[in-house]
């Protein structure tokens, strides 16, 4: 076998991270959450759980788990492993919502009272389970292929990223729930402080260095583009993994010694480290755009870049604030705009690109050569789909403004803006899926057509009747199944790839 | 096609114009992917790459390129290696495609 086997439940994975970032816009848009609820109040916590555990963490995890392979040109430690790691992790989710929502003040606090209470740690531990079996099984055959392609180092400190967080936000629960668990001392200083620690090491470690690594090998790949980075690669990686690791560690051992004013300033130094191995990374992939040699880019691959604006303005946002000296409120723009407007942009666009061509694999791959098969390109509908791009990428930054203003009627309305671009973008999405007759009958008549920009299906339709009319040319000494009329190049067949050259 | 009813190393070439790498929708010949063909008494032998190692749709290039192949009048056996070295690079695109494309 060349190739990597497709995971089945990638598509299950990103149907699930879809719904939940849906159902996080609407809780938003509905005004129950921040900035219209207070930032610890219960359905807010709901909001960034679904945001983080609910979508990007699946996001991530389905992308992962067929791009690793593809890094490491070996299957998966375990194949059948992601689809109950998926079902604890979504039943671990409900529990958490459930539990948050039983929290003081929360909807769910007087009905179900301490019964309700256990739903958190019970559901935190699902959750936990499910990642943790996803880890292991990235791991496991990321170690097993090492030594690793800067993709594949970017995925594994990603994960290292995951552990830390999974861990100590299990912790922060039980903290909440179960006050008695750790000493009171400790305790106290985890609740007050561990949670900016929690949010460092999952939208910077987990959610950025694996969008770091998936973007750099999907954006090269797409693009033409050299994936080796050389010494710019390697710096941009090394700032960020060890910069935020450093953040990571030696904050969260500041908090519990105040008094050792190292560990503080090994804390900063790591930040600025990592802030700016970030800005080393996003000047890396400008230049590997320029050095690319696909000139029209696809969709998936002109709002990456849009995904990569942001990220350099969320990150001299965030400097900002830091050097101004802002609490937890000032970074929540900062997080707003990280969330929304650089990984699920990236993600989306790249939803874009990977959803069609797993479709592509899933109906067309075994009938290539046999019969027409249509292009990855002529399954979306660039030209539709834009617009909705377009609309979330503005409603994320309008979104981040309302946060920092704050402006809760705005903040909600573009939220509503979003989960219109969303369901826009899952429209699309869906007719990607869609079986067509118009491209069933035609097959690839569009061939090499530039698939940038371009709607592919007037192309392929044109060809329909070509593609009906040609008659099948095979030999007659290799029997195998009917297959639909392919052109005899025996025959002088008609260039089926070529109708733009 | 020659005397003894096999197609020439041209035809085949020609038909594997009709198999394509399904994410640059670009066919596998003006792609630089098929480094060899030879053809010898009916039995063709083709010597191809891909543009990313490990990638998911590899087999079923592959596949489509043994498929369309054997479907040629007076082939009786088809052999496909894929092989890595050299490296694929866009620079080994016919000019045709680096137009396509957009560097030319």
């Amino acid at each position: 076998m060349l190739g990597v086997r497709v995971q089945r439940w990638t598509l299950r994975y990103f149907a699930v991270a879809l719904a939940a970032l849906a159902l996080a816009l609407a809780l938003v848009a509905a005004g129950v959450s921040y900035p219209a609820a207070p930032i610890l109040a219960p359905a807010t916590l709901v909001t960034v759980h679904l945001l983080t555990l609910g979508w990007l963490t699946p996001l991530m995890l389905g992308a992962l788990s067929q791009l690793v392979p593809v890094i490491t040109r070996r299957q998966l430690a375990s194949d059948g492993a992601p689809g109950p790691a998926l079902a604890l992790l979504v039943v671990g989710l409900g529990a958490m919502l459930v539990g948050f929502l039983a929290l003081g003040g929360g909807p769910l606090a007087a009905p179900f009272g301490t019964a309700a209470d256990l739903a958190l740690p019970i559901g935190g531990a699902l959750v936990v389970s499910g990642v943790g079996v996803n880890a292991v099984n990235l791991a496991v055959t990321l170690w097993r292929a090492r030594p690793l392609p800067l993709s594949g180092r970017y995925a594994a400190a990603a994960l290292a990223f995951l552990a830390a967080t999974v861990l100590l936000g299990l912790t922060l629960a039980a903290t909440l729930t179960v006050p008695t668990l750790l000493p009171p001392v400790l305790a106290a200083t985890l609740a007050g402080e561990g949670l900016p620690f929690h949010v460092l090491a999952g939208v910077g470690g987990w959610f950025t260095l694996t969008a770091m690594g998936v973007g750099l090998k999907l954006l090269a790949m797409f693009t033409l583009a050299p994936e080796e980075r050389g010494r710019s690669g390697d710096a941009a990686f090394l700032l960020t993994a060890v910069g935020l690791g450093l953040a990571f560690v030696a904050g969260l051992a500041a908090t519990f010694a105040p008094a050792a004013r190292a560990l503080g300033m090994l804390a900063d130094m790591g930040l600025g480290a990592a802030t700016l191995g970030v800005a080393v990374f996003v000047a890396d992939m400008a230049i590997m755009y320029r050095q690319r040699r696909r000139r029209a880019l696809e969709l998936n691959a002109r709002f990456g870049a849009w995904a990569l604006a942001l990220l350099a303005l969320a990150l001299g946002w965030g400097l900002v604030a830091r050097l101004a000296g802002g609490g937890m409120a000032a970074f929540a723009p900062v997080v707003a705009l990280a969330l929304m407007g650089w990984l699920s942009g990236l993600g989306l666009s790249q939803l874009y690109k990977i959803v069609p061509f797993l479709t592509w694999i899933e109906r067309y791959g075994a009938r290539m050569g046999r019969e027409r098969v249509p292009r990855v390109q002529d399954l979306v509908r660039e030209g539709q789909a834009k617009p909705w791009f377009v609309l979330w990428f503005v409603g994320a930054l309008v979104l981040s403004l309302a946060v920092a203003a704050p402006a809760p009627d705005l903040a909600r309305a573009s939220a509503l803006a979003l989960l219109i671009a969303l369901a826009g973008i899952a429209w699309e999405l869906a007719h990607s899926r869609r079986v067509r007759p118009e491209i069933l009958a035609a097959g690839n008549g569009a061939g090499t057509g530039d698939s940038a920009g371009a709607g592919s299906g007037a192309s392929v339709g044109s060809n329909a009747a070509a593609a009906a009319a040609v008659p099948l040319g095979r030999s007659a000494a290799l029997p195998r199944p009917a297959p639909a009329p392919l052109t005899p190049t025996t025959k002088g067949g008609a260039n089926h790839g070529n109708e733009r050259r | 096609m020659s005397d003894t009813g096999e197609p020439s190393v041209e035809t085949v070439r020609e038909a594997l114009r009709e198999v394509y790498d399904p994410e640059l929708g670009y066919n596998i010949v003006d792609l630089g992917l098929v480094y060899g063909i030879a053809v010898e008494d009916g039995r063709v032998e083709i010597t191809m790459t891909m543009t990313t190692p490990g990638c998911p749709a590899a087999d079923y290039i592959e596949e489509g390129t043994r498929e369309r192949v054997a479907m040629l009048d007076g082939v009786h056996d088809v052999a496909v290696q894929v092989v890595w070295s050299p490296p694929w690079t866009p620079d080994m695109m016919s000019d045709d495609a680096k137009r396509h494309f957009g560097f030319a």
